[in-house]
């Protein structure tokens, strides 16, 4: 932690990422004609077909102890290229472990022998930090850089990637700073009524109610039978449906559960079809027409199944195929009598959101469950909160780093009779359970989509973005960059301060340029 | 069926229509109603700061702190009148006006060297120290023609940011 780079006179402390950062920086302002580039310039100059020089110069570079002083030799005097050796420097840095040190020095001689080149240093993103990070944490001193970055910094994707372009990686204004650029907040405030006319995070929790078709002289004496039918006739049923199934359940699962002790095998196998029984009378409750796609999940050790989440009864129309171990938040009431009763005998974990500790609790016991070759198959819903089921939230990394094979599982609602969407905060489970037993009936789709294992060099971050694509794609969902969690809080200050840094260092260096 | 937009009626729309100098289509002003009952949890008639900044993407604003001051518990006809600027027929000077309350948070319509700051303060954060705040403003103050003492009016900021080119446009969502 205590080493320290010098360039152009000055010192800098810090971590190896910090002080390529404030290298940067510096940078910035001492010398004019550096560019700051954009992420991975790297790519962008693949992109310009010059791959194959790029890829022998690259692989040139790699294992050597200063990799730039041969390089100078073997190109061209162009811009370029020169940008393209400190493109590939940049990269070699995050890819390869090269130490600062030895790029500072390549530069400094690079920057003696030609002083207007222009110069381009990838700025890396943080998955990649992550990734090199890591390894040399490994390779050499382990614990010295793991913690210049906290696990919290890493734990979720980029969101300046997702927000609408122009709120960070505008182009940036060069010249003379005025007084004008100095008292124009238009940018900022645009950006904040933007928010506050429409935002993406609360678009992902919003009711869409279905469309009203009954403002029609002829149609709304049907629409009336049709109320009358529901309420008076199926709804009764269906509660006296729900109620035979309890009593069959009840009546076969508690004899059961209490009888054979001895016999866990023989147990858990009567348990299991009963819970899917069960479940398949809820479903009926509600007229689920459900159509599944793609081949039944199996019980194997070492893989989860993951899901995007609506309501809780997702679950419910999950379960009825397969007996399924899931994780749910602990509920109150009813469900959570539920929970810690029947849903306990099928390995079901339960966590709850507020308490800290709950967090490894969990996670030890997510990892000895996926062992046991005997264990229903995992269920996560790694959104950790319903979504309207036009959206998918930020995917939790839990899922992600157990080893296992993810099995993604993407389920869509048909709105066409009732909104599925369970909005916890505006009504109870009980309320949403009776709204959808007084409708004509759920529709829905569920597919069981190709099990996805971890790639070489894969973060579980980029893992699970993956996976969302996946799951995306399959269930026609867009994806916003939120954490789900930011219902019960608010965004770290983190993100207003990379704003904050971004117009600094702009006005900072503004004010040096005449 | 009780739906957000069927309780405003075609005289309510006019009336903010009105109210905002015509600057927003009816269409645009059922969307922002319901965008407002949205915000508004418990129809309470207002917005608060808390539901504000349940809205991540404004929370991340820096000067989120700033503006809650100017649009904490606004009435919807206040709420459509402050949002009225960023409406692309606003012209520049009803655009300049709102910048200029931005600037002026005690309202006695002139902004001083210290309210520049402030709002510089809430721009760059720990990123620039005040010593470099200072040495900023009072040095681009210098070039345009003022001293650190001068109050800037409304016509003075009409006048120093004519020049610029405002980005202050937002589409509100239509469907």
């Amino acid at each position: 932690m205590k080493e320290h780079i010098v360039f152009g006179g000055e010192k800098i402390h810090g971590s190896k990422m910090a002080s390529l950062r404030s290298l940067h920086a510096v940078w910035n302002a001492r010398h004019s004609p550096l560019i700051c580039a954009q992420p991975l310039s790297f790519s962008f100059l693949l992109r310009k077909k010059k791959k194959k020089e790029v890829d022998s110069i690259h692989r040139s570079s790699i294992g050597q102890a200063n990799p730039i002083s041969n390089l100078r030799e073997k190109l061209p005097k162009t811009q370029t290229a020169i940008g393209s050796v400190l493109g590939i420097l940049g990269y070699s840095l995050i890819h390869y472990y090269l130490p600062v040190d030895d790029l500072v020095l390549s530069l400094r001689r690079l920057l003696m022998a030609d002083q207007k080149c222009i110069l381009t240093l990838p700025v890396p993103s943080r998955s990649h930090w992550k990734k090199k990070s890591d390894s040399t944490a490994l390779m050499n001193n382990p614990g010295t850089l793991k913690s210049s970055s906290s696990e919290l910094d890493l734990d979720r994707p980029n969101i300046e990637d997702y927000l609408p372009s122009g709120s960070t990686i505008q182009q940036e204004p060069h010249g003379k700073l005025f007084l004008h650029d100095l008292l124009n907040i238009s940018p900022t405030l645009s950006e904040a009524a933007g928010a506050i006319v429409d935002d993406s995070f609360t678009r992902c929790f919003k009711s869409n109610p279905p469309e009203p078709w009954n403002w029609n002289v002829y149609l709304f004496p049907l629409w009336c039978f049709g109320v009358v039918i529901r309420y008076l006739i199926l709804f009764p049923i269906r509660v006296i449906g729900l109620t035979l199934g309890w009593i069959i359940f009840l009546s076969s699962f508690i004899p059961v559960h209490f009888l054979l002790k001895g016999h866990d095998k023989l147990r858990r196998s009567i348990e299991r079809s009963l819970v899917e029984m069960m479940c398949s009378f809820f479903v009926a409750s509600w007229t689920g027409v459900v159509k599944y796609h793609g081949p039944r999940p199996s019980r194997r050790p070492k893989q989860v199944f993951v899901a995007n989440h609506t309501s809780m009864i997702d679950f419910i129309v999950l379960e009825q195929m397969t007996a399924f171990a899931v994780i749910m938040q602990k509920h109150p009431g009813w469900v959570g009598l539920l929970q810690s009763t029947i849903l306990e005998s099928l390995g079901c974990i339960w966590f709850n959101r507020t308490e800290a500790k709950d967090r490894e609790i969990v996670a030890k016991k997510l990892r000895d469950h996926v062992q046991g070759a005997d264990n229903n198959p995992l269920l996560i819903f790694p959104e950790g909160t319903c979504v309207n089921n036009h959206y998918t939230v930020m995917f939790k990394k839990g899922a992600f780093e157990l080893g296992c094979t993810v099995c993604p599982v993407a389920i869509k609602y048909n709105k066409i009779f009732v909104d599925a969407f369970w909005n916890s905060r505006k009504q109870s489970f009980t309320m949403h359970l009776l709204q959808l037993m007084t409708s004509w009936a759920v529709v829905c789709d569920v597919w069981y989509l190709e099990p996805q294992n971890l790639k070489p060099g894969e973060t579980p971050i980029e893992f699970a973005e993956r996976v969302r694509d996946i799951i995306s794609l399959r269930a026609g969902l867009k994806k916003v960059p939120w954490d789900g969690y930011l219902k019960y809080s608010r965004p770290s200050p983190k993100h207003r301060e990379r704003k904050q840094q971004n117009f600094a260092e702009l006005v900072l260096r503004r004010l040096e340029e005449k | 069926m009780g739906s957000a937009s069927s309780m405003l009626t075609q005289y309510d729309i006019e009336e903010v229509q009105e109210h905002c100098n015509n600057l927003f289509s009816q269409q645009e002003i059922v969307s922002l109603y319901q965008r407002f009952c949205q915000l508004d949890r418990n129809a309470k008639g207002f917005i608060s700061a808390d539901e504000f900044l349940s809205v991540p993407e404004f929370a991340m604003n820096p000067l989120s702190q700033r503006l809650l001051k100017m649009v904490d518990g606004l009435n919807f006809k206040d709420f459509v009148a402050f949002l009225s600027a960023f409406s692309a027929k606003a012209n520049a000077q009803q655009k300049i006006e709102l910048i200029f309350k931005v600037y002026d948070s005690d309202r006695n319509g002139k902004v001083s060297f210290k309210d520049i700051l402030e709002v510089l303060k809430d721009l760059s954060g720990s990123f620039m120290s005040e010593d470099q705040r200072e040495e900023v403003l009072s040095q681009v103050l210098r070039e345009a023609g003022y001293t650190k003492d001068s109050h800037l009016t409304l016509d003075d900021f009409i006048k120093v940011l004519g020049q610029s080119d405002l980005k202050m446009d937002v589409e509100i969502p239509v469907d």
